[in-house]
């Protein structure tokens, strides 16, 4: 059982991701509103976004890290049906949302972590949150910089799609390689 | 030892992929910018993901032997694996054990040194034998992507002695033995204590005369003593059941208790022998002394209350364990009827026998209306006609409640018995 004391460390993270993931809900289905949506795309995202919210809320509230993945899933999904439904131009936004996601995703893993007993070294973590910043802001300018060189090439030729595809399976099996690697 | 993943690892790469494949599918290259840095840290977080070597520990106990309310100190000397940065030091403790400081878990840095020292204060609140210094090490690589989990063993044997009160009253036994102790005889002879004065005969020592009675009486009068003797005390725990929670149950009760008149008449060189008779009989003949003193708490140490159907009676236990005069002291909450039957027999043989009766009632839920009510009058009215019967017999019986002092209980048995000396019993 979590002492009194390990729930009431929690509650910062918690707090902090739930009104995280509440506010770039928000913010993505304002934007999307504001743009001129078709209304059945909107309706889909906004119910995908609070789901999200909701999600993430009861991860926290419960303590059960497995159902973050679950909330942060349905906020990208809330923000690829407004993407897809947009139809404009490129939104310069979407490394944001990402940086987002990440530090709405940390925020809840460690409010469950902290739910159980365990010992903090502040010094450790504070280090942890710079490392993950600056991870997340390179990350962010890698998203940056992917936009605008898709900015300058014709993003639905086949050499791009091809090119992209490639990465993909590139990058996710560099992942797997590392997730095997102990 | 555990390397596993966190469930951060679990779900970041579905949700890179399911971002970066739907980029692809739908052509818009912002669901891949959204994903770039969910990717970056995945990719640097497993880059950077090394397995530790399992941490080096050396665990002390100190003392291993205390008795309740004391402090133990687990000093733990951990090296850190160079892959973590930070360990969480953890001690399980066992149900009888507080502690008192520092947190549980505790986080330890990679300092200067090799290893690092963390020390846990502990304070055991329940006597009994104890397994501890087994410590539980986690950490995390440096994005919490992989968990390391690790059981140190550095088990060791602690053992908590009950922590007995200094009782000054004791129950005073009807016959002596014939070994010198703390104890008036009933018999007269050569001692310390006055018994009366006698005419002179042949063979008494001059110094024996009494010389006032001698002047005022004519001839010579000689002072009697009684003599100093021992005592043989048996003391019968009533292991058939226990009542309340396990800190502060009828059992610990009775071993507290028990721990305490043992000790009281063992500094007075009398001899004390214990039967735990209950599921289980367990015992230790009687003896004095020292080393018969740690014999016995650590007999004490082992009573348990083993649960059984099977009727026992008092030929189970070895006549030898019941010396001839010896007084026998049950403790006992007198809820089982073996261990009511047992007593009366053992009265009804002769021994002389005094019942500290370990009162249920402040673990007994207190009735509402109604057939409870009534049933727990019937069950009160049922438990005075038992201490009757002892009483008739005989044999004091005194309640003694949990978190009351047992010097008064020894006093009012002790009271009991002179008036029931008296009363010619």
């Amino acid at each position: 059982m979590a002492s009194a004391r390990a729930v009431s460390r929690a509650l910062i993270p918690a707090a902090l991701s739930v009104a995280l993931a509440a506010a770039l809900a928000a913010t993505v289905a304002l934007r999307a509103g504001l743009g001129g949506e078709r209304t059945p795309l909107i309706v889909v995202a906004v119910a995908a976004g609070a789901l999200g919210v909701l999600a993430v809320a009861g991860a926290v509230a419960a303590g059960r890290s497995t159902s973050i993945g679950w909330g942060l899933g349905l906020l990208a999904a809330e923000y690829a049906v407004c993407v897809l439904g947009e139809g404009r131009g490129i939104d310069l936004a979407a490394p944001l949302v990402g940086a987002l996601l990440v530090i709405t995703g940390e925020l809840a893993y460690t409010s469950c972590e902290w739910r159980k007993p365990h010992a903090v070294s502040r010094a450790v973590e504070l280090r942890r949150w710079l490392r993950i910043g600056a991870v997340v802001a390179f990350g962010a300018v890698v998203g940056l910089g992917a936009l605008a060189l898709t900015s300058m090439a014709d993003a639905n030729s086949p050499a791009a799609l091809v090119l992209g595809g490639g990465c993909v399976v590139a990058l996710m099996v560099l992942v797997a390689v590392l997730h095997r690697q102990v | 030892m555990t390397w596993a993943p966190t469930p951060r690892l679990l779900a970041y790469p579905w949700l890179v992929a399911a971002l970066l494949v739907t980029a692809i599918a739908a052509g818009r290259p912002e669901l891949a910018a959204a994903a770039a840095p969910l990717t970056v840290f995945l990719l640097v977080g497993l880059a950077t993901s090394r397995r530790p070597q399992p941490p080096g520990s050396r665990v002390c106990i100190s003392p291993q032997r205390v008795v309740e309310g004391d402090t133990v100190t687990v000093t733990a000397e951990i090296a850190l694996p160079t892959e973590l940065e930070v360990l969480e030091v953890g001690l399980p403790l066992p149900s009888g054990f507080q502690l008192l400081g520092p947190a549980n878990p505790t986080a330890v840095r990679r300092g200067d040194g090799s290893a690092q020292s963390v020390v846990f204060t502990v304070r055991p609140v329940r006597w009994g034998e104890f397994s501890l210094g087994d410590l539980y090490v986690r950490g995390r690589d440096d994005f919490g992507l992989r968990r390391f989990e690790m059981r140190l063993p550095g088990q060791m044997a602690v053992r908590v002695y009950p922590r007995s009160s200094r009782l000054r009253t004791l129950i005073r036994p009807t016959r002596t033995h014939v070994y010198s102790g703390s104890r008036v005889a009933v018999q007269k002879g050569e001692g310390i204590e006055f018994a009366d004065v006698r005419p002179y005969v042949t063979g008494d020592l001059i110094r024996s005369v009494n010389w006032r009675a001698s002047a005022r009486r004519g001839g010579f009068w000689v002072n009697d003593r009684y003599p100093e003797r021992n005592v043989d005390v048996v003391l019968l725990l009533d292991t058939f059941t226990h009542l309340g929670p396990p800190e502060a149950g009828t059992l610990e009760q009775m071993v507290r208790g028990a721990a305490s008149l043992a000790s009281a008449w063992l500094r007075d060189r009398d001899r004390v022998g214990l039967i735990g008779f209950g599921g289980i009989l367990r015992w230790l003949e009687v003896g004095g002394g020292t080393r018969h003193a740690y014999q016995l708490v650590d007999t004490l140490l082992d009573t348990q209350v083993v649960f059984s159907y099977a009727w026992k009676g008092i030929d189970l236990i070895p006549v030898r364990l019941l010396p001839p005069h010896a007084l026998i002291v049950g403790v006992t909450p007198l809820l089982d009827q073996r261990i009511v039957t047992a007593l009366l027999d053992l009265r009804g043989r002769g021994f002389d026998l005094a019942v500290i009766e370990l009162s249920p009632t402040p673990h007994v839920e207190e009735a509402g209306s109604g057939t409870a009510a009534l049933a727990r009058r019937v069950w009160d009215l049922d438990r005075e006609v038992m201490r009757s019967r002892f009483l008739r017999a005989g044999a004091a019986v005194v309640p003694w409640s949990e978190g009351d002092a047992l010097e008064p209980v020894v006093a009012e048995v002790e009271l009991w018995r002179r008036r029931a000396r008296f009363r010619g019993h």
